[in-house]
């Protein structure tokens, strides 16, 4: 066992034991910190495949990170997130079994692209009824009205391990009305959905957060629950609240989507009734593919919860082992439509664009050099693991993390000064890049500001202030 | 002298000339490490020798000084000084108000008087707002209702204030 | 040149007025074109957040764009007001320099307003009658309120029925006739910050001017729940200049809904002029140029045509259009056979004092103003002087002496230092206090703004010359103001410290006593609605009494401004205005 950050940190801000303590004199990391072996600092499928250290490619889900003995600096610690961040995508991937669960007898990718075991997890259309009703039960779906008489995709699947799906895009629209996103090959709408583990679910189930009355009823601080890694003390620790935030472009060979570069499933692309711009509510079935990944989990080392976020390889640019002619799913350099800036409104959802109202996106803060190199050696591993596994091409924007996570949710500085500062996914927060406090996209800095219904800080997930009136209206 | 050697010494001198702790002025693990901009600002400003001289006199003075003797001699040797002192005051005004004020050694500084605004970042973390227990004007961390109540202490920041002049934050690799 | 258009209606600006009558239009199915002479909206607000941290001097106007093509005035402008050439945009001739500023940019002022969304009183809308002073409206509150109502939640304000029915203000649902069933607002009120309470506890039972003083929660345009994907207010402490998360609505929500809903916007077109059809006396077109780079040159002149066209350019801007468009036919500009375009200029003289508490109320948290004293805004006493609403500040004497700002940079000179000037610092900080009391103006004809003949902008358009004072009337008001806040000083056992300087651009005496003048960022009156087409620009439903196809919103239509923030009047006019172009003129 090796100690966690956070004891380090307790020990160091209280003052008691750092006063002959060596351990807890910050020192300069070795040079070496964070460089990867040569042989995986390029990623590519052509050289020898690479094989992990036993273990890594796993379907466990890590419950927090683990911290590494070397001196802790902010690299250090960033480093060990990160890891904790790639373990949890790998987990979260991971093949499922028919109940959902992990399919411990197979290895992430090796048999083609799949259902994974984030699929399980509930929407929060579930959770949060129109009746402020209690939810269906964990492992059973509801489909909105709009898409129940679609009937079985079966007939759409392209491939044959492509996963019949139960995935509700219920969204297509950034926080706060920032605009939405347009692929660059089919003009379309980029679609969003979240999805809550069930930590998540049970702790909002068992308070009867699901409802107006039940948020004005519960008065105490809402905290969901943090996950702890096993031990010897402590087999049964909790894995912690996960929220998903998954980002898809509609997928067409046709208009020169390569479909072996994405994770793909049949999905209902829903589109709720609107008065603004007027819009009824419709649904379709469409074959989409994963450009954009959010995992937020709240952990032990981090109340604040860690903020992962992962995207397509071609989304700003076109990535690692692109055939000639792929395209990048966001940007084009010969279009003239000012980069990072929304569509020209109306923002209909249903809306087709021409190329040159399609979105262009550059990411404004670059992957860090050792986040990229720590992409290139889990890539490798993944393509190593199946050359044509879709799972290595995607890569880690980076990783959020409080720097001072005992920071108190009622102090002054609850947001606990978060690493590094600023964080956007180019297709979840397109629009509000930068590094300007306060505005600019900080994954923790922003859920810093989520409430309930009745304004009550939420612990950092937005889910909440969805919740109905029993009975009825909002 | 080191580049981690200044930014020790500064953060000192600030810790003494601020009344706020070294661990409050530099944070472990700081991602954006405001004393780090302070003191490039403090070094694009003032010739080098006399940032050498503050630096060393502040140097010494914590080599040879008690802890609670430290401020006194801060004032008769550094805010006193005609050189070092009108600098050191500026300092001051640098961490409380995240300006480098121009002319503050020709002449009055106030609220109105020239200067710069060091970064958007050094804004956030201006001490007068600490110093109200309140929030820099246009950023707050804290939740909605708030202002209903007196404001509390942040424990996590505020318990580890016992002066540890020579820590050396940010720290990045 | 003249395009080939066809829309139903031409909107002249893109702040609240015009945001809101384009939504409307457009969601009516209407043909809608609006020109704005500022840039866009920007993606998010983190240019203007960026340019507010950087700012030294943390004014309304610090966050903007300082567009050469798209001036505006700045409160930085007022010390040197009677600079020739003058220093800033307005050409000022005094007596006393206006002090209110707007914004020329998608969304319009609202970007850098309170947020404060009070009712007007009953009598505010008939002073003249009752109280002898002023100019009565062309209607009453009960013709308003529904209006009110819908801007109300248009808006997104946070307050409850129950602490508003104060000076005879009455709710009531206003899709029910009978003007019987309750009305709700939108959201729960704003938690009063813990000052608000400190004030009322210390001040007890206190009558002034025959009024019982209470504090009263202000009914606030940020969102006190999850309101119109937007999130609740984290008291950032800006709702001037800017907040930074979007709690506080600004009329760029509701361009961006009229855009959705069909509308659509040409930026950074800057219309000077419209013409008329001397035949039918009509309004023919709408006259702009048009640039690219915000310091470049003109890249486009020309002209857009439709059938009803809405000037919505603030009280300051239309006027100056109307009267440059004057011609052989028309000498004295459009709309103006009154010959009150671009009179009786008012806003809200606003007295601040400031004080010492006697125990820590915590300021700089929380909106800018969550309560005030509206006992002051009505009674008897406003047959001798004007009424006044006392704001209450939640930024200790951030307005008042440039704090944090000032105290550091004092105590700092006055060789203070390390612990001993963190406590000091605290020990001041914790107990500020001040009042902002915003008076009724009273309309002078005199107070007046008129296209410069002798200085013009950078796209060769006159800037606006204005001529303004405050009426003995006004003047006891705001000498009133002052007394009543030495006298809860007193009562609450606070310090008043309170001085005027005497070296200020802004100084002005009433009675030998002197005072410094503020704006209050309300600018109203300058082409007036009224029932007499001799005294009055426009007629109640807003349309020019001159050119049939022609209405004019915003707060220039107030033909008395009361004491009620003007942002929601704003609102409410423009939604009753519409309304009635939608019914009735366009059909």
């Amino acid at each position: 066992m090796r100690f966690s950050r956070p004891m380090i940190c307790m020990i160091i801000l209280s003052g008691l034991a750092c006063m002959g303590g060596g351990g807890c004199t910050p020192v300069q990391p070795p040079a070496n910190t964070n460089a990867t072996p040569a042989a995986t600092a390029t990623a590519n499928n052509t050289s020898a495949a690479p094989t992990p250290p036993p273990g890594t490619l796993g379907p466990a889900i890590p419950h927090d990170a683990n911290f590494s003995d070397n001196p802790q600096t902010l690299a250090a610690i960033q480093h060990d997130f990160d890891v904790f961040s790639w373990q949890s995508f790998v987990a979260l991937n991971w093949p499922a079994m028919p109940d959902g669960s992990a399919d411990p007898g197979k290895i992430i990718g090796a048999d083609g692209d799949g259902a994974v075991v984030w699929d399980g997890y509930k929407e929060p259309y579930e959770v949060f009824l129109p009746d402020g009703s209690t939810p269906t039960p964990w492992g059973q779906q509801q489909l909105p009205a709009q898409c129940r008489n679609l009937g079985p995709p079966g007939d759409k699947v392209l491939q044959m391990t492509q996963k019949v799906s139960d995935d509700v895009l219920d969204a297509s629209g950034q926080p706060f009305g920032t605009g939405p996103l347009v692929d660059q090959q089919n003009g379309r709408y980029v679609r969003y959905e979240i999805r809550i583990n069930r930590d998540t679910y049970d702790y909002i189930v068992q308070n009867t957060l699901y409802n107006k009355e039940g948020q004005q009823a519960f008065t105490q601080l809402i905290q969901f629950p943090k996950g702890t890694n096993p031990s010897s003390q402590a087999p049964d620790a909790p894995v912690g609240s996960i929220v998903i935030k998954a980002a898809w472009k509609v997928i067409d060979p046709a208009q020169g989507d390569i479909p072996g570069r994405f994770h793909k499933v049949q999905a209902y692309v829903y589109t709720r009734a609107s008065d603004n711009p007027p819009t009824p509510p419709s649904c379709e079935l469409k074959t989409v593919g994963l450009v954009g990944f959010h995992i937020a989990h709240k952990t032990a080392s981090a109340p604040q919860w860690v903020w992962s976020t992962f995207e397509q390889v071609d989304n700003v640019q076109v990535g690692h082992d692109a055939p000639p002619g792929t395209k990048a799913n966001f940007f084009d350099a010969v279009s003239t439509y000012p980069v990072n800036t929304p569509p020209p409104r109306p923002w209909n959802p249903n809306a087709v664009l021409p190329p040159d109202k399609r979105s262009q996106v550059k990411r404004v803060i670059p992957i860090d050099d050792a986040t990229k190199a720590l992409n290139a050696q889990w890539q490798a591993w993944l393509g190593g693991v199946n050359k044509d596994s879709v799972w290595q091409y995607y890569e880690l924007v980076s990783t959020q993390w409080p720097t001072q996570p005992n920071a108190s949710p009622t102090g002054p500085k609850p947001a606990g000064d978060p690493a590094p500062p600023f964080l956007a996914n180019a297709t979840l927060e397109t629009y509000i890049q930068g590094n300007t406090p306060n505005v600019s996209s900080s994954c923790i800095m922003c859920h810093n500001n989520a409430t309930t219904t009745n304004s009550k800080f939420s612990d950092f997930t937005y889910l909440l202030e969805r919740a109905h009136k029993k009975g009825g209206g909002k | 002298m080191s580049s981690n050697q200044d930014l020790d010494n500064f953060v000192g001198l600030s810790a003494i000339l601020t009344g706020f702790s070294a661990d409050d002025l530099n944070p472990q693990f700081s991602p954006q490490p405001v004393a780090v901009e302070y003191l490039q600002t403090l070094q694009a400003k003032v010739a080098a020798p006399l940032v050498t001289q503050l630096l060393t006199t502040y140097q010494t003075i914590a080599a040879q000084f008690p802890a609670a003797e430290q401020p006194a001699q801060v004032q008769v040797q550094i805010l006193t000084d005609p050189q070092m002192g009108p600098v050191a005051r500026n300092i001051i005004r640098m961490w409380y108000l995240s300006i480098w004020y121009d002319g503050y050694d020709t002449g009055p500084v106030t609220g109105f008087s020239p200067g710069t605004v060091v970064s958007s970042n050094a804004y956030t973390k201006g001490l007068a707002w600490d110093a109200m227990q309140a929030h820099p004007m246009g950023y707050s961390e804290m939740h909605y209702g708030y202002w209903a109540t007196p404001p509390q202490a942040d424990d996590s920041t505020d318990a580890g204030s016992s002066a540890n002049g020579n820590s050396s934050g940010g720290g990045q690799a | 040149m003249t395009e080939q258009t066809n829309y139903d209606v031409v909107i002249v600006g893109a702040g609240i007025a015009g945001g809101l009558a384009a939504y409307k239009l457009a969601q009516a199915g209407k043909r809608v074109l609006v020109l704005d002479g500022g840039p866009g909206v920007p993606p998010n607000r983190g240019a203007y957040m960026e340019k507010f941290y950087l700012s030294m001097a943390k004014t309304p106007e610090s966050p903007y764009p300082d567009d050469p093509n798209d001036p505006r005035p700045v409160v930085l402008d007022i010390g040197s007001w009677q600079a020739r050439p003058p220093t800033g945009y307005l050409v000022q001739n005094g007596p006393l320099p206006f002090s209110s500023t707007y914004e020329r940019v998608g969304g319009g002022t609202t970007w850098h307003w309170m947020g404060t969304s009070l009712r007007h009183l009953p009598n505010d809308f008939h002073i003249q009658t009752t109280y002898g002073h002023g100019v009565d409206w062309p209607y009453g509150y009960d013709d308003l309120q529904d209006w009110y109502c819908r801007a109300e939640w248009e808006i997104g304000i946070a307050a409850d029925v129950d602490h508003q029915q104060y000076h005879g203000l009455k709710f009531w649902n206003p899709d029910d006739p009978t003007r019987q069933q309750p009305y709700s607002y939108p959201m729960p009120e704003i938690l009063q910050a813990y000052q608000d309470q400190v004030i009322e506890r210390r001040l007890g039972n206190i009558t002034l001017e025959g009024q019982q003083v209470t504090v009263s929660p202000t009914p606030q345009a940020r969102n006190s729940i999850p309101f119109d994907d937007r999130r609740v207010c984290a008291g950032n402490t800006n709702c001037i200049p800017i907040c930074p998360i979007q709690a506080k609505y600004d009329a760029s929500i509701h361009v961006g809904k009229a855009q959705n809903a069909g509308a659509e916007v040409w930026f950074k077109t800057v219309v000077y002029s419209l013409d008329v059809d001397t035949q039918t006396g009509l309004i023919s077109g709408v006259n702009y140029k048009q640039y690219e780079d915000p310091a470049g040159p003109v890249t486009q002149t020309g002209t857009v045509t439709g059938n009803i066209y809405i000037m919505a350019a603030h009280a300051i801007e239309t006027p100056k259009i109307l009267l440059n468009s004057a011609t052989n036919e028309l000498p004295g500009g459009v709309a103006n056979s009154s010959g009150q375009v671009g009179q009786n200029l008012m806003d809200h003289p606003t007295q601040l004092s400031w004080a010492l508490m006697p125990e820590p109320v915590w300021p700089y948290r929380g909106p800018l103003s969550t309560s005030g004293v509206e006992s002051l805004r009505d009674g008897d006493f406003r047959k001798e002087h004007a009424p006044f609403r006392m704001e209450i500040g939640n930024e200790g004497w951030n307005w008042a002496m440039n704090d944090p700002w000032g105290s550091v940079n004092s105590l700092v000179a006055g060789g203070e230092f390390g612990a001993t000037l963190r406590s000091t610092l605290n020990g001041l900080f914790i107990r500020q206090f001040r009042f902002g009391s915003l008076v009724e103006q009273m309309p002078l004809s005199t107070n007046r703004i008129v296209p410069s003949k002798e200085y013009t902008d950078n796209l060769g358009i006159p800037r606006p010359e204005i001529t303004y004072d405050l009426d003995p009337y006004t003047r006891a008001g705001y000498a009133a103001a002052r007394k009543v806040a030495a006298q809860l000083f007193a009562q609450m056992g606070a310090t008043d410290f309170t001085s005027p300087n005497m070296s200020s651009a802004s100084l002005f005496f009433y009675e030998d006593e002197p005072y410094i003048l503020n704006g209050a960022g309300h600018v109203m009156g300058t082409y007036r609605m009224g029932n007499d087409r001799t005294q009055a620009v426009c007629d109640a439903n807003q349309q020019s009494f001159d050119h049939a196809n022609l209405f004019l919103l915003g707060s220039g239509v107030f033909p008395s401004v009361g004491t009620a923030n003007p942002t929601l009047t704003i609102a409410a006019t423009t939604l009753k205005a519409v309304d009635n172009i939608i019914k009735s003129v366009l059909k």
